[in-house]
């Protein structure tokens, strides 16, 4: 699964002096984006790919936001016309929240998590959108997230049955490779 | 939550207004089938019901939650001639009367009623003579119709508690057991039995299990505590139950959540109504959506996001940040 390549940040909410929007370009670096000052509504940046590709999975390191959201568009649409591609999703409980614990908490999102309706079409901006309602004092955001684009297509050919109990398609039916000892 | 007759327990200084307006209300939800106008006569109900001192005016009765002009009116005009028009109009009318009386009956809703009424069948007795017209459900309803009209004493509630407990861990010792409704709310008298089971081995992940349940009501069959069933599915059982001789037949309902379902579920079938319906507003405020089964944060579009964890119904009061209300504090 190959990782989909970050080409620029398009825009962002707010980002902190030091820990700025475009530390998310780079995931080499351990740096993080953080929103500006505590308390702010909600903390968003908006990421531009090389190229349009389809998104398999999302693999996100969280820097104290209590749910991430991740949209997707196209450079044509404007903002408001992007579609939820992975829903609000938690990362830090409200008592997590308060006491500053477990901000660093990092989810693997895989093709069954994202909507299945856009997994199929090619996009080449993303909108991630994080909230911390439950702690007004700390600044928050990300401290990586990357997009992977499906595995390489390998040549279409029958799979042989790796396992003695498995099953394969044929037209319309399945077979099922039955364990022989079983059967007398 | 699923009671025929809500605990209207019409006390207090404004007792006689709560009571035309819950009358209203029930003509609104039964014979209009306007349930809105049903939720307003309720909410302006129960904020009377709350208010410590007797109202002298519907002038100063607007000053309450949910009393809006018109209600205010009718308090008017029951203060000056003790009555009230629209209600003895509605008292006259032998539909609404009887479609009134027909929804008494467990099994039959304002539509059956409505539709029964149609037909000719105006009370007990036609009902009786008429039970082809009736499913299972209703059968059961009317045969049982005087004792599911008797209130559940809290003392009866407490006998039948630790009952449905013991047949539940008999079935298996990890069940938890929790009976919501008016009774854990700590009310005196309760209309039905409303037990929510889970069992720690059954996650929302995982693939329905019909026998968890199936298992819990053959154990009560056995045990002749229930007497009938009006209803099973893989989720929700719906029957009548007897602690002994010489009790009354009572209703009980009996469902069952995956685990991290639960307490949303316990929330939402404690009750009461107009209480889940402030908290689930509440909720939205704060940009989470509510129901029996989960929690959710509205993402940026209003689209709600992934079901939250939940292991407690504190927790569910922090995710919204509203104050815990113990169970006995939510009678509103």
């Amino acid at each position: 699964m190959p990782e989909i390549k970050l080409k620029h940040v398009v825009s962002f909410s707010s980002e902190d002096k030091v820990h700025k929007s475009e530390n998310l370009l780079n995931p080499e670096t351990y740096r993080k984006w953080k929103c500006a000052t505590p308390g702010e509504k909600n903390a968003s940046v908006i990421l531009q790919f090389e190229k349009a590709t389809k998104i398999h999975s999302i693999d996100i390191g969280n820097e104290s936001s209590a749910f991430v959201e991740v949209l997707v568009g196209r450079s044509s649409d404007s903002v408001n016309d992007y579609k939820v591609l992975l829903v609000a999703s938690s990362f830090m409980s409200p008592i997590e929240s308060r006491n500053e614990q477990h901000s660093n908490r990092v989810r693997m999102f895989g093709p069954e998590k994202l909507a299945q309706n856009l997994k199929e079409e090619k996009w080449d901006c993303v909108q991630v959108v994080c909230t911390q309602p439950f702690n007004k004092n700390i600044t928050y955001g990300l401290s990586f997230i990357k997009f992977l684009s499906p595995p390489e297509k390998i040549a279409e050919r029958p799979v042989e049955p790796e396992s003695k109990t498995t099953t394969a398609k044929l037209g319309a039916f399945k077979i099922k490779y039955n364990d022989d000892e079983e059967e007398d | 939550m699923t009671s025929k007759r809500k605990a209207t327990d019409s006390q207090g200084p404004n007792s006689d207004f709560c009571d035309f307006l819950s009358e209203l209300a029930d003509y609104e939800r039964n014979v209009n089938r306007n349930i809105h106008k049903y939720n307003a006569y309720r909410t302006a109900a129960s904020s009377l019901s709350k208010h410590p001192v007797r109202i002298k005016s519907g002038k100063e009765a607007r000053e309450l939650k949910g009393v809006g002009e018109k209600i205010a009116d009718k308090i008017d005009e029951f203060i000056s001639s003790g009555k009230l028009r629209k209600l003895e109009e509605i008292r006259k009318d032998d539909t609404s009367q009887a479609i009134t009386l027909l929804t008494k009956i467990s099994g039959i809703g304002p539509a059956a009623a409505q539709k029964l009424v149609k037909e000719g069948i105006m009370n007990i007795e036609d009902l009786k003579k008429n039970t082809e017209k009736l499913n299972h459900h209703q059968k059961i309803g009317l045969k049982y119709f005087e004792d599911f009209e008797k209130k559940i004493p809290r003392e009866e509630m407490e006998v039948l508690e630790k009952k449905i407990i013991e047949l539940c861990k008999q079935a298996d010792k990890d069940y938890l057991v929790t009976i919501c409704g008016s009774y854990r709310r700590g009310l005196k008298e309760s209309g039905d039995i409303d037990v929510l089971v889970t069992h720690p081995s059954y996650s929302s992940t995982d693939p329905k299990k019909p026998k968890l349940l199936k298992e819990i009501i053959e154990k009560m069959e056995k045990a002749q505590f229930v007497k009938e069933t009006l209803s099973l599915g893989d989720a929700k059982f719906m029957g009548v139950c007897c602690l002994q001789d010489d009790y009354p037949f009572r209703r009980i309902d009996i469902r069952i959540f995956p685990n991290d379902q639960y307490f949303c579920a316990t929330l939402y079938f404690t009750g009461s109504n107009l209480f889940n319906q402030q908290m689930r507003s509440h909720a939205i405020e704060k940009g989470f959506t509510l129901n029996e089964y989960c929690i959710r944060p509205i993402g940026s579009r209003g689209n709600p996001g992934e079901s939250l964890p939940v292991s407690s119904e504190k927790e569910i009061f922090e995710y919204i940040d509203y104050p815990y209300k113990e169970p006995h504090e939510r009678n509103i």
